[in-house]
């Protein structure tokens, strides 16, 4: 068994925090691409599919006609599972009732979409392309769609944001009622026009962002949502499946320009420049995951889940555990808050 | 015999990239000794580290044959290291000269490096030929560089050879010169034998390869010989010259001649640059002038960065020690960095040399401490101390006063410069004694300077504020009674000695806010805050706080990231592995570094 990733890497703008293998004005390619994504399928032979995620990029963007070609010739190929959990991200600015209703029809049971923020000129400063109201829009379309299971992305840490602001954008995803919501703390990543931006002057500080990230948390359990991962909360049964074998280590395949794969015990990216990936340019970053990397990637990817992974005694699991980041639950090690806050520097000490 | 008339024994001065290892390789290949396939590139510096720095540590010599009007001559090429550090060395070389290649790059004139030297070979009544070297450059104007040599060292340069060392241009003219130029070598090969010695290695087979310029007398395999300086005796095993590709073995060295001689010696410390070698059965009466003993100057404690590798450091130290009689070292222990070696070197350049050598040659990594010099305090009960280790430094109740040592500092200077380096001067407690003005354009400033303000990068700040153009020179002047406090770092209430330093009591509060600074930029979050603090006695007089760990988080670890991310945390991990666990705070390395660059 083995998730499905595809990656479509077309957007209609690129936000200024995006740091993603994105693109904004190569539409031109779309065609080539999804191809190539159909193509770099029947690479592989037939497999077992659990969960299929289409990741971008914006794959709302392009015509829908594309992505349906490509989820029709997954489902054709492999051997997916008639539970399977099937994802595509949306952006609120890229969805009308009919689009959804065909994606709904060719086999999506998930929708993620990407709001961000509830507040206008956050979404503005974010150079997001849509309104707090298109978000809601969003939503309602998805559901007379049929989805029944949504999530939504909220981010925190925003420059110049503010308690309050945070609170009203939670106020406004609650009322969605939504089954899932992921909230990211901003990232700054070198190379993003936020990086060279005097915006980034305008960032909370890191108290500030933490406050926000716990006060996040508290708020989203209190309103019952399970909080499962460092970003991740789920209505009970609604936890994402695609999403959670990143963390418990199962494989999977990823389609489409920079894509990463675990598969047949091996790790490996395709060429992120779509120009290259359509032209068939070789796998990259190609290496055996052994049983030494299996078990770092146990620790810091299992300890990423708030229920954690199973405690073996050594002397540095116990260290953390007397700092107050790790604790221990019927046989059970996790992520204390501040275990979360730090929990880069408890990854390190214990691979 | 040798003929001395067909004998002449030279240097090659030159600032660093001017040319000095080029021109002495064309000499080599002109004079048929090396195939031009066969040769190394730049022979004469034959240390990696010296490649990479372009710079000569350690003096070489070799011979060279040249014919000419019919007749061989004999030309030895005495190889002279180019850094204060090694000044007297540069001297003991100088001084087994007759004359010397003044090298200067056609496009860039005279350069301050090179006129020390030059006065250095002036007092020694070297003949000084200046050459003019990349005269292949576009930029070159030769007849400039000829008129700075005359202006600024007032040596004829007229007729200098216009070369150039890389292409191989008019390089005979350079070697008839130096048969023309230099005069023949003088003395008496009856008299008793003198010998200076110039320079010494360890070979693993002969024992301590004597570098000698033969000024009276002769010496052959056989004869028991005397080392003046230190008494010791040995029976010269081998004597003969010096050839690039080798050891070439001779029945005698003579009067005028330069060679080695091998004596079956394993102590290095019984062969001291300078000394002079004579035969025990017929000694001279007196040695020859200007031998001193070279002794540290300046000491830091080493450490192995994973103490397990405390054997593989003292081996390595022992190794460098052997090829090296100026390196001194003693083990000692440090609470925060566990046993290491309190070291003396001549100089800074000579410390960062060893602990070059120590990382790159012998693969080991080094926790270094600050250098700091010799104090001599005098106790209240009569007692005189001198302490090379700020750890070791009594309790100050115990204490009646201190001293440290002085130099005499000798510095050369474009006249633009002399106001910002008085000032340099002055803020390292320099005492003015005068000035003289060179020529117009340049100044020679002379200072009397504690030592102590000088291995703290005094040459980096000179050459800084002088764009590279002043050079430096300084002998050991005595010890001066000085108003000095031991500083001391506390890393979350807990003492570091490895950070305690010497330091002048005027200094003490701007060095004590300076170093918790750097240390606040040297040291990482922790999990707790941790406060650094600078201390005279119990008192403090600085503090900054490391904050703790607040956020070190990634948001977001999908299929895409896992890669990236556990390189990350490696990385990260690695990291670790470079800290030192100082009480119940980690420091990395960097940290005891950091103290060293404090200006």
């Amino acid at each position: 068994m083995a998730g499905l990733y595809v990656h479509i890497p077309f957007c209609a703008q690129k936000c200024i925090y995006c740091a993603f293998n994105s693109y904004a004005g190569k539409n031109e390619l779309i065609a080539e691409y999804t191809k190539r994504v159909v193509s770099e399928l029947y690479e592989y032979k037939p497999f077992d599919v659990e969960t299929v995620y289409f990741g971008g990029g914006t794959p709302t963007y392009i015509p829908e006609g594309y992505i349906i070609n490509i989820l029709d010739s997954v489902f054709r190929y492999c051997n997916v599972s008639s539970d399977a959990e099937v994802t595509i991200e949306a952006n609120p600015g890229t969805v009308t009732l009919n689009k959804l209703k065909k994606l709904k029809n060719a086999g999506f049971n998930r929708i993620s979409i990407g709001f961000q923020s509830f507040d206008n000129s956050e979404l503005r400063t974010l150079s997001r392309i849509h309104t707090a109201k298109q978000g809601v829009e969003a939503v309602n379309l998805a559901r007379e769609a049929g989805f029944s299971n949504i999530s939504g992305d909220i981010m925190t840490a925003l420059p110049n944001q503010t308690l309050e602001a945070l609170d009203k954008t939670i106020d406004k995803i609650l009322d969605l009622e939504l089954e899932h919501i992921s909230a990211y703390s901003l990232t700054v990543e070198e190379g993003t026009p936020l990086y060279s931006s005097n915006l980034k002057e305008m960032l909370p500080d890191e108290d500030t962002e933490r406050k926000m990230y716990h006060y996040v948390v508290e708020r989203l359990k209190n309103a019952g949502y399970g909080h499962y991962e460092i970003s991740n909360f789920a209505k009970k049964g609604f936890e994402s499946r695609h999403n959670s074998s990143y963390w418990t280590g199962k494989e999977y395949v990823g389609l489409g320009a920079g894509a990463h794969s675990y598969y047949g015990g091996k790790r490996y990216s395709n060429a992120e420049k779509p120009e290259l990936y359509i032209n068939n340019a070789p796998r990259e970053n190609i290496y055996i995951v052994d049983e030494e990397e299996k078990r770092k990637e146990h620790i810091f990817l299992g300890l990423r889940m708030m229920r954690g992974i199973r405690y073996e005694q050594n002397p540095k699991t116990d260290k953390m555990i007397a700092a107050g980041l790790l604790k221990l639950e019927n046989g059970y090690i996790s992520l204390t808050d501040r275990g979360i806050d730090i929990s880069n520097y408890v990854f390190s000490e214990l691979i | 015999m040798a003929d001395k008339s067909l004998i002449r024994n030279f240097c090659i001065i030159a600032h660093i990239d001017h040319g000095k290892s080029t021109l002495a390789d064309r000499l080599l290949e002109l004079t048929g000794v090396v195939s031009e396939r066969d040769m190394e590139e730049q022979l004469l510096d034959n240390m990696e580290l010296e490649r990479e720095r372009g710079i000569t540590i350690k003096a070489r010599a070799v011979r060279l044959i040249y014919n000419k009007d019919g007749k061989e001559y004999i030309l030895n090429l005495i190889d002279t290291p180019g850094h204060v550090d090694f000044n007297y060395e540069v001297s003991r070389s100088l001084a087994a000269c007759e004359g010397a290649l003044l090298v200067v790059d056609a496009s860039q004139g005279i350069e301050a490096q090179t006129l020390a030297n030059t006065y250095l070979a002036l007092e020694h009544n070297l003949e000084i030929l200046p050459v003019i070297n990349k005269i292949d450059l576009p930029s070159a104007r030769p007849d400039a560089a000829k008129e700075e040599i005359e202006n600024i060292i007032g040596i004829v340069a007229e007729d200098a050879p216009c070369i150039s060392a890389k292409q191989g241009i008019n390089i005979e003219a350079v070697l008839d010169k130096i048969v023309d130029g230099i005069p023949a070598p003088e003395g008496d090969d009856n008299e008793p034998l003198k010998a200076l010695i110039f320079d010494s290695y360890y070979d693993s087979y002969k024992g301590v390869i004597v570098y000698v310029r033969v000024v009276d007398g002769k010496v052959s395999p056989g004869d028991t010989i005397r080392f003046m300086a230190t008494g010791k005796e040995y029976e010269v095993v081998e004597a003969g010259y010096l050839k690039p590709d080798g050891m070439a073995p001779s029945n005698e060295l003579s009067a005028g001649e330069v060679g080695f001689i091998a004596a079956s010696i394993k102590n290095i410390s019984d062969v001291n640059v300078g000394d002079t070698v004579t035969r025990a059965d017929k000694p001279a009466k007196e040695p020859l002038p200007g031998y001193k003993k070279v002794n540290p100057m300046v000491f830091c404690g080493i450490y192995p960065a994973d103490g397990a590798k405390y054997d593989d450091l003292r081996e390595a130290l022992e190794k460098l020690k052997l090829n090296d009689a100026a390196l001194m070292f003693e083990p000692e222990t440090s609470i925060a960095l566990g046993f290491g070696f309190r070291c003396g070197f001549l100089g800074l350049l000579h410390m960062e040399i060893i602990q070059e050598r120590l990382e790159r040659e012998y693969n080991l990594d080094l926790v270094t401490t600050a250098p700091g010099v010799i104090y001599k305090i005098i106790m209240k009960s009569g007692e005189t101390l001198f302490i090379d280790n700020p750890t070791n430094m009594p309790d100050t109740s115990a204490i009646e006063y201190m001293e440290e040592p002085f130099v005499k500092a000798d510095i050369f200077v474009p006249s633009e410069y002399v106001g910002s380096i008085m000032e340099l001067c002055q803020e390292r407690r320099g005492i003015y004694k005068d000035m003289k003005f060179i020529d117009e354009g340049r100044a020679s400033l002379h200072y009397e300077m504690p030592l102590n303000e000088i291995i703290y990068d005094f040459f980096d700040a000179l050459k800084s504020r002088t764009k590279g153009y002043a050079s430096f020179d300084y002998e050991l002047s005595g010890y001066v009674k000085s108003d000095l406090v031991k500083l001391d770092v506390l890393l979350n209430g807990e003492m570091v000695d490895a950070l305690s330093f010497i330091v002048h009591s005027s200094k003490a509060y701007a060095r004590g806010r300076k170093i918790t600074e750097k240390l606040k930029e040297a040291i990482p979050r922790q999990l707790f805050e941790v406060p650094i603090q600078a201390a005279i006695g119990g008192k403090i007089i600085a503090r900054e706080t490391v904050k703790a760990l607040r956020k070190d988080v990634l948001a977001k670890c999908y299929g895409g990231d896992i890669t990236r991310k556990k390189k990350l945390l490696e990385k990260q991990k690695e990291g670790k592995k470079r800290m030192r666990q100082v009480g119940s705070v980690e420091v990395p390395q960097e940290a005891f570094m950091s103290v060293l660059k404090l200006d």
